[in-house]
């Protein structure tokens, strides 16, 4: 593992961001769109039973847009104190140039920033808070903002996209922002890894470079990801406690990606914390990706209205293969309310037209 | 263990009633045995019988007796 120990910089604040549609997963039994039978297992396994769906004038990046400015809104930073933007998605608005430059513009931040794009899914908070606390504590930048996920439920307008049953039914649309600051006082650790010997496991490898036509998503390996969740993920939480001199009673909350019930269970089986300490948030918004740690958080913390300090570990793992721990103190206050965006971006980009240029071609 | 007690666990895991199971029963006969289920028996395996499960072995598993013959307590 690549441990880090971030002193003097903290997790500010966090917020989270859904579309307004709500998907009932029962109601896809109602429109006889699946085996009835799969429906029931697929929600008596997996806990999902309701998700969030963007339009097709909403992005990742709208979403994202949302959190960040709710933050901004709340007064915790001034665009220009601003020194680092990192927008980890793997639904960005472009293949090029990188999302982040556009929530840049959108955000009013200045050119004095570092501003970039890294693709990355489920693992996307702990990599991403990991690299914002890195930037921070090697250059001058005072103050960065993290955005994260994805809108794997969303259509694309103009194509019809062909999915597994169980890609459809699991993932919800939702984005996070995390601001990250220098602070004399607070600090924390985080611990990741990769391995890209399992980069079949999970995947779209259609539509880009390689292979530039297919299907929106292929059938991941459903049992190699298990493997690697409940054996890699509990390993590695271990080793961050031993590491940090910390055990897993000296916290709150055990934050983990919201994959499915079975894989919450069963790393928390294994690490030794009640599930009681386990926020789950899936049941209502599904699995979102690399958003799903801090709407985990915000779910629970967002509207409590408490003022009190919670000591969180937390864990994000999925495609790639990749995966990390983060543990770190934050007051309640700090984590905002769950906002639903209707923020929608016109770039000046037509669809039509593209879609004429496809043709002619 | 006896066989019967390895099958109730098989049965348990699958929400079956206890007698459904048998040990020449074809898996692909078990409606019950499903992506979800194969997940499950990862974990009944690695936590009951310290065995770990890999894709391999699960896609080898012809009938019931396949998976109580790993079963080794």
């Amino acid at each position: 593992m690549i441990f880090s120990k971030f002193d003097n910089v903290k997790i500010a604040a966090i917020a989270a961001s859904v579309p307004e549609e709500v998907v009932d997963v029962l109601s896809k039994l109602e429109e006889n769109q699946e085996d009835p039978k799969f429906i029931k297992n697929f929600i008596k396994n997996t806990g999902i039973k309701a998700k969030h769906k963007c339009g097709y004038d909403q992005t990742a990046a709208d979403l994202s847009f949302t959190a960040a400015k709710q933050i901004m809104d709340a007064g915790y930073y001034q665009p220009e104190e601003i020194g680092v933007l990192i927008n980890i998605t793997q639904t960005p608005d472009y293949r090029t140039p990188a999302t982040a430059l556009t929530l840049q513009k959108r955000l009013g931040l200045t050119k004095d920033c570092l501003v970039f794009d890294i693709n990355l899914g489920c693992s996307g908070f702990v990599y991403g808070v990991s690299l914002a606390a890195s930037i921070l504590k090697t250059s001058t930048a005072q103050k960065g903002i993290v955005t994260v996920g994805d809108t794997l439920v969303r259509g694309r307008k103009h194509i019809k996209l062909k999915r597994s049953s169980n890609t459809g039914l699991l993932f919800g649309d939702a984005c996070a922002a995390i601001l990250v600051e220098k602070n004399a006082e607070d600090g924390f650790c985080s611990a990741l890894m990769s391995d890209g010997n399992g980069f079949k496991a999970l995947g779209s490898p259609y539509n880009a470079w390689r292979h530039p036509v297919g299907p929106e998503s292929i059938p991941g390996d459903d049992i190699a990801v298990f493997n690697f969740t409940i054996g890699e993920v509990p390993a590695l939480l271990k080793a961050y406690l031993e590491e940090t001199g910390t055990a897993i009673e000296d916290y709150d909350d055990l934050v983990l990606h919201q994959a499915n019930m079975m894989i919450l269970k069963n790393i928390a089986k294994r690490v030794g914390m009640p599930m009681e300490k386990v926020p789950v948030c899936l049941d209502r918004y599904g699995n979102t990706s690399g958003c799903s740690v801090p709407l985990a958080i915000v779910d629970k913390y967002g509207n409590a209205g408490e003022n009190k300090e919670v000591n969180l570990l937390t864990s994000s793992f999925g495609i790639g293969l990749s995966w990390g721990v983060i543990g770190f103190r934050i007051n309640t206050k700090d984590i905002l309310p769950l906002t639903v965006s209707y923020d929608t971006f016109d770039d000046g980009y037509s669809d039509d037209v593209a879609m004429d240029m496809v043709l002619e071609e | 263990m006896t066989e019967r007690e390895k099958l109730a666990l098989l049965e348990d895991m699958l929400e079956l009633d206890e007698g459904d199971l048998s040990m020449d029963m074809a898996l692909d006969d078990v409606d019950e045995y499903d992506s979800m289920a194969k997940l499950s028996l990862i974990v009944l395996m690695e936590d009951e019988f310290d065995v770990k499960l890999t894709g391999e072995m699960i896609k080898e598993f012809e009938t019931v007796g396949d998976i109580v013959a790993l079963m080794n307590k």
